[in-house]
């Protein structure tokens, strides 16, 4: 089998608050073997001016796949926004001639046919590389954490082939393959992070964090998994203030450290030194 | 400046586009896609055959050599043709004959087979439109006359 | 004198459409017209407002016999339309009907083209073409066949029972197959009818023994249909009676087995929704029709593990069991056939979000149904899973319907049923009732006067799809949109009760295939006009009944049911049909006997004639779909109507116009 290549989307939320997901992404698909090609010039997903004008978020996300494409690779992006931008990006120049058209019209000496395909690491993970070699990898297995997989709301949309989108079981299945104990978090692993009212309810916001974490740990998380930039600004740094007095707090990691750690990998080289809520306590009892 | 002979228009290229239609699926699909007022190009014709087993090479060649520039086959999806298997044989004959029209220096996708169904007005209208884009874009058949 | 067609010199009309502006509004119909005048072989021309009307055609019949017109171009709507109209109209005036051509320019080009001069031109050349192939059609003569005066239904629920009730009573034989062990169906698991509130059960078990008992009614309870051969008056059909353990001719139905089964009460009730349980051996429910015991195969300890008291044995007194059954076949010969195969509520494993079959009470309207049953599992109780009266329940609209992602229709019949279960539920139990709604849907006699009734008897209406059901220790907390107040509503609750949508059943796409018919973008079986022909489809002599067709509720299916029985009896009365001539023929000095299209022929209807040493058509058995032409490498066998001269006729008339357009 040819090692596995894609164009590799950081995006800008990985390149500031969310380091850690960037460092522990390259740092466990190089120990697999996965070789990821950084989009030269890459530009903003589209999420920004999405809101405001449609066939400026198909161009600006176009720019980036049209890269990916020219060299017959397809795209790993972990933010969940980036994600769902250039996947939607990927699935509407496919199916719709006419937008086509107009996104290479503004393109302009760059061309995009569709043909690219746009994955999360998640499904690298899962789908391309596959459980059964990543159990054959764990050498320290997640024995004592018990996860509540949380994917939040935007990597299994638009509604796509690998996962359902009200009740996905991927990274189920993932933190199953590292030995850890995976609670049933249906149906709070797809429910709102609250981060999208941060700026304007933020009274909402917090509280529906408080939520999430307080229902992970009714079911007996210790820990929770996450998927997106955006959950981990409120399940991490927001976590604080959106719990009340006497309340426990809950270590939060990306998906992509705890994977990093079952493969034996140096907690410092997966950034674990930045998360807010300490995860001393409960890392210490992977010994 | 341009001289007068030049502000004579060429008329845009039209390719001439035939489809052959099973009476059952296809042609039926046709009928709803005018039955819900679907717009497409108006650059195919429609022949109906009984069943898309019935086009024959030599009905596909025949249009060809009059001058068509696509022509199209439609029938039942796989499983549903109302003579059972008819449509077994259209869905090796066409591919075989794609390559053949190779041969005679006919580009192969000048040459399309797609289902569609009695309820599928909205796809029969969806394949025209990509198929005579399709064959525009390939521009008029080059003849070959065959001399001797 | 009749005119003598083939070798005459042709002498064509041509009749050019309006249809109203349905055609005019495009295509600039008296154009076409003039531009036919022009054509070879056409001697009379004229357009027509309507040509299908009664003066359309009286102008038409006019002009053949004024002008001696022998070959008749119709520029019109779709074939499929009124092409039957045409060649009759064209039988009365004494020509053949297959001399017929008619060019489709309403379906095929006003309705889908918007520029009138492309339109117009398309218009020209189809006519050109019909006009080109015309004159080598042949006079054909159709095919009389009998109609055996009988009727195979498949399906024994309502729809399938009244049908057959109304065709035995008109004095013809039905064959009545049920997949499962009893007739009855949906219907028969219901408590009461909106929106009279009649006992479902009162009303339906009488019709179910007058079925049962009928003597022009022959039921093959616990079967079904593997394979259907022939065409309409004489169809042979095969059905596989599955075995039942339990010889139907000596059992009494005094129910002795199942109380004796081992496995008494252990395994989940179909009838009862999973909401009780039944044995291996057990009687459906006390109504069922036939009422015989049967023994379930799949559980059973002595059919599954070869072991067991065998205590049902000696519980029967007349010794009816007997575990030696086998599957059988059974072939019966018809004249018409009603398919009336239902439907199956939606697939919920696509939407998880409502907790179905994950939290126990969550329910589907049908479990709710045997809830409030007296003879249900609970006698007529409304309790939670626990045995808890609810405090408050909530009825979720629209599950599995009008959703882009799993299906796009309406159910129909769901609002009416949710109010009624509402009803049911603020009778029995005084809970507080929520209805969740997109919008309320009433349409129907004393539909909305019930409506209305049940909005005055303090259920709450939430005008906002339920998006999630959740369970938070005892209670399930539905979650929505509340559209009126704008802002999103957590009710807690005791009881969920989903109005999840109707689907074709999982098998229909086999069925499809067994009968030959089609099915509309819904799933459903497609009925030949969905105006006009609602019980016909492109089957002749296979008619629809009920929810196979699309979601009905029960007065609307009783009705389409006995629509299709008249028409299933309006056949057998006449006593004969024609069948289309365009079949296959066999040109036997050019046949060098190869036998491809023996093979290729979908029907097993071409043989070879092993002496003289060439291919022959069995000319009853042949469908005319003409796969053994394309076949055939020497060209050897001619298809009616549809002959490789005509075709290539049609091609030329097309593509020599159209050259002659670009020149212009």
């Amino acid at each position: 089998m040819s090692p596995l290549r894609y164009a590799y989307y950081p995006g800008c939320s990985l390149t500031t608050s969310a380091k850690e997901y960037d460092r522990s992404v390259r740092a466990v698909f190089d120990a697999l073997g996965v070789e990821l090609l950084e989009i030269e010039g890459w530009n903003c997903c589209g999420a920004t001016p999405a809101s405001q004008n449609e066939l400026l978020m198909y161009a600006l996300s176009g720019r980036n796949l049209a890269w990916a494409e020219a060299r017959g690779l397809d795209v790993v992006a972990p933010c969940s926004e980036c994600f769902k931008n250039l996947n939607k990006t990927a699935q509407a120049v496919r199916s719709d001639p006419h937008l086509r058209a107009e996104v290479n019209a503004v393109l302009g000496d760059v061309s995009l046919t569709g043909k690219v395909r746009v994955k999360h690491p998640l499904e690298v993970l899962v789908r391309d590389v596959g459980l059964e070699e990543i159990r054959r990898r764990v050498t320290r297995p997640l024995a004592g954490l018990k996860i509540a997989p949380y994917y939040g709301c935007l990597i299994t949309r638009p509604r796509n082939e690998f996962d359902s989108p009200e009740n996905p079981t991927a990274m189920d299945e993932l933190m199953a393959a590292l030995g850890a104990e995976v609670v049933d978090y249906f149906p709070y692993k797809t429910h709102c992070c609250g981060g999208a009212l941060l700026l304007s309810n933020k009274r909402i916001a917090l509280g529906m964090t408080r939520d999430l974490v307080l229902k992970a740990q009714q079911r007996g998380a210790n820990s929770m998994a996450l998927a997106c930039p955006m959950c981990d600004m409120m399940l991490d740094p927001y976590q604080g203030p959106a719990l009340r007095a006497g309340e426990k707090p809950l270590p939060t990691f990306y998906f992509t450290q705890l994977v990093g750690l079952a493969l034996g990998m140096n907690p410092d080289q997966l950034g674990f030194a930045d998360r807010v809520v300490s995860p001393r306590e409960v890392l210490a009892a992977l010994s | 400046m341009s001289s007068p002979e030049s502000n004579v228009q060429q008329p845009p290229y039209e390719p001439k586009i035939i489809g052959f239609l099973c009476n059952w699926c296809s042609y039926a699909g046709a009928d709803l896609a005018g039955t819900s007022r679907l717009s497409y190009p108006p650059n195919i014709r429609i022949v109906r055959v009984q069943c898309s087993g019935r086009v024959s090479p030599e009905l596909v060649l025949k249009a060809f050599h009059e001058g068509a520039d696509g022509v199209i086959v439609l029938g039942c999806h796989i499983g549903d043709c109302h003579y059972i298997d008819g449509n077994h044989r259209t869905s090796k004959r066409i591919p075989m004959l794609r390559q053949l029209l190779a041969y005679a220096g006919i580009e192969p996708d000048r040459l399309r087979l797609e289902w569609v169904s009695a309820a599928e007005g909205e796809r029969f209208a969806t394949i025209v439109k990509e198929f005579t884009e399709t064959v525009r874009e390939l521009g008029p058949i080059k003849r070959v006359m065959v001399t001797g | 004198m009749t005119p003598t067609h083939a070798s005459e010199k042709p002498r064509i009309g041509v009749f050019v459409c309006y249809c109203g502006s349905n055609i005019a509004a495009t295509v600039d119909v008296e154009k076409v017209a003039e531009y036919a005048a022009t054509l070879p072989n056409v001697v009379f021309t004229q357009t027509n407002k309507y040509t299908c009307s009664d003066p359309g055609q009286e102008e038409i019949r006019k002009a053949i016999i004024e002008h001696k017109l022998n070959r008749v171009v119709i520029a019109a709507c779709s074939p499929r339309m009124h092409e039957v109209t045409w060649r009759r109209l064209l039988q009365g005036t004494g020509l053949n009907p297959y001399l017929l051509q008619v060019a489709n320019i309403r379906e095929h080009v006003s309705w889908v083209h918007q520029d009138r001069g492309e339109a117009t031109q398309k218009a020209k050349e189809l006519v050109a073409a019909a006009v080109e192939r015309v004159p080598l059609h042949e006079p054909l003569e159709p095919r009389q066949v009998k109609i055996a005066p009988s009727t195979l239904i498949v399906g024994g629920g309502i729809a399938g029972i009244q049908a057959a009730l109304d065709i035995a009573n008109a004095g013809y034989h039905v064959y009545l197959v049920e997949k499962q062990p009893s007739i009855g169906g949906n219907m028969a698991k219901l408590d009461k009818t909106f929106p009279t509130l009649d006992c479902a059960q009162c009303i339906l078990a009488p019709k179910m023994v007058d079925a049962g008992r009928h003597e022009n009614i022959t039921l093959f309870s616990y079967s079904e249909v593997v394979s259907v051969e022939g065409h309409v008056g004489q169809f042979r059909v095969r059905i596989k009676r599955k075995p039942r353990y339990v010889k139907e001719d000596v059992c009494t139905g005094c129910g002795l087995c199942t109380q004796a089964c081992v496995l008494k009460d252990r395994i989940p009730s179909e009838f009862e929704m999973g909401m009780g349980k039944r044995g291996a051996a057990y009687i459906p429910f006390p109504q069922a029709v036939p009422l015989k015991a049967i023994i379930d195969a799949e559980h059973c300890l002595l059919l599954t593990r070869g072991k067991c008291s065998m205590k049902c044995v000696k519980a029967c007194g007349p010794g009816a069991i007997d575990f030696k059954q086998q599957e059988e076949y059974v072939e019966v010969e018809v004249g018409t056939i009603i398919l009336a195969t239902g439907f199956e509520l939606y697939d919920m494993s696509a939407l998880p979000q409502y907790g179905y079959g994950r939290y126990d009470n969550v329910l589907d309207g049908l479990q709710f149904e045997r809830l409030c049953n007296a003879s249900g599992p609970t006698e007529g109780r409304i309790v939670t899973k626990d045995g808890r009266v609810p405090e408050s329940i909530a009825f979720l609209h629209c599950i599995g319907s009008r959703d882009e992602n799993t299906n796009p229709y309406c159910s129909q019949l769901c609002c009416m049923h949710n109010l009624k279960l509402a009803h049911l539920a603020r009778e029995k139990t005084h809970a507080k009732v929520y209805q969740f709604y997109i919008d309320i849907r009433a349409g129907g006699k004393g539909y909305e006067e019930f409506y209305k009734r049940v909005q005055h008897e303090g259920i709450h209406f939430i005008r906002g799809k339920g998006s999630e059901v959740i369970q938070d220790g005892d209670k399930l907390i539905v979650r929505a949109e509340d559209t009126l107040l704008g802002k999103v509503v957590e009710v807690p609750v005791d009881m969920v009760v989903l109005a999840i949508g109707m689907v074709p059943p999982k098998d229909i796409e086999n069925v499809a295939r067994i009968f030959n018919i089609n099915r509309s973008r819904d799933g459903f079986f497609m009925e030949a006009h969905p105006k006009l022909r609602p019980a016909e489809t492109n089957v002749e002599g296979v008619f629809l009944a009920g929810a196979c067709q699309g979601p009905k509720d029960i007065p609307a299916t009783v009705a389409h049911a006995s629509a299709a029985a008249a028409q299933a009896l309006s056949l057998m009365s006449r006593g004969q049909a024609t069948i289309e001539p365009i079949i296959a023929e066999v040109i036997a000095e050019k046949c060098s006997a190869c036998g491809e299209c023996i093979v290729a022929c979908p029907f097993k209807a071409i043989r070879m004639d092993e002496e003289a040493r060439h291919a022959y058509v069995v000319s009853a058995m042949c469908k005319g779909c003409g796969t053994c032409v394309a076949a055939c490498p020497s060209k050897s066998i001619k298809m009616a109507h549809f002959t490789d001269q005509q075709l290539i006729a049609e091609i030329e008339g097309i593509l020599g116009r159209m050259s002659e357009y670009e020149l212009a």
